[in-house]
């Protein structure tokens, strides 16, 4: 899957760039938090329905290339236990100029949020874990 | 019909890991879900929520369903 990983995310290979026509460079990640909803948290399952995820995670890279004046777009999201800190989601943009990076990045972030099948399971200090509640799909039924 | 369901998600909580071998009625995904509501009434919070997935497509209400056919059943989604 040329989307998803099962380990560290390799952030330097998903930023690395040889367009001379960027000038702007931008990566977010998303990182496992410590706290959510007023519990303290010490880690999270990711879990996929790996062929969905990856082609969902696709268009929102080649969408991008529409929407927005950027040069690439680059998404990796990790499956699997993560502790604290650890990176789940990566979003590599460049572009010409720094505005188009940002507006892209942020749409990403969110389109990856409303629909990639993708599901957290947070475990929490005291022992307990849950799947968090998420974005129902445009075809529910 | 003869459908193996793949529950994903918050609903390996209520249907187990699966794979679930069912026997029912349903030609239609829409007509897949209405059965199962009735089924397993866990699902109830779920209702209008969970989408059908086929191979790499997500179906619609109306797609037809074939047999032995292994059908994703996909709950609201939380990535990021």
């Amino acid at each position: 899957m040329k989307h998803l990983c099962n380990g560290p995310i390799a952030l330097e290979a998903l930023l690395a760039c040889d367009d001379p026509a960027c000038g702007a460079a931008l990566l977010f990640t998303g990182c496992v938090r410590e706290h959510n909803e007023g519990r303290a948290v010490s880690g999270m399952l990711y879990t996929a329905h790996e062929r969905l995820a990856d082609k969902a995670l696709a268009d929102i890279c080649s969408e991008a290339l529409q929407q927005f004046e950027i040069r690439s777009c680059r998404i990796i999201h990790r499956l699997g236990e993560l502790r604290l800190g650890d990176i789940s989601v990566a979003i590599a943009v460049q572009s010409a100029h720094r505005p188009a990076a940002y507006e892209a990045s942020r749409w990403a972030i969110e389109a990856i949020k409303q629909r990639v099948p993708i599901w957290k399971k947070e475990h929490y200090i005291d022992g307990a874990s849950r799947h968090l509640d998420g974005h129902t799909l445009d075809a529910a039924l | 019909m003869n459908l193996i369901l793949i529950p994903y998600g918050p609903l390996v909580d209520v249907l187990g890991e699966g794979p679930l071998n069912i026997e029912c009625p349903a030609t239609t995904a829409a007509e897949l879900l209405a059965w199962l509501h009735q089924q397993y009434p866990a699902l109830q919070a779920w209702r209008g929520r969970i989408a059908c997935g086929l191979g790499d497509e997500l179906l619609r209400a109306a797609s037809p369903l074939g047999e032995a056919q292994r059908i994703a059943l996909i709950p609201p989604v939380s990535g990021g």
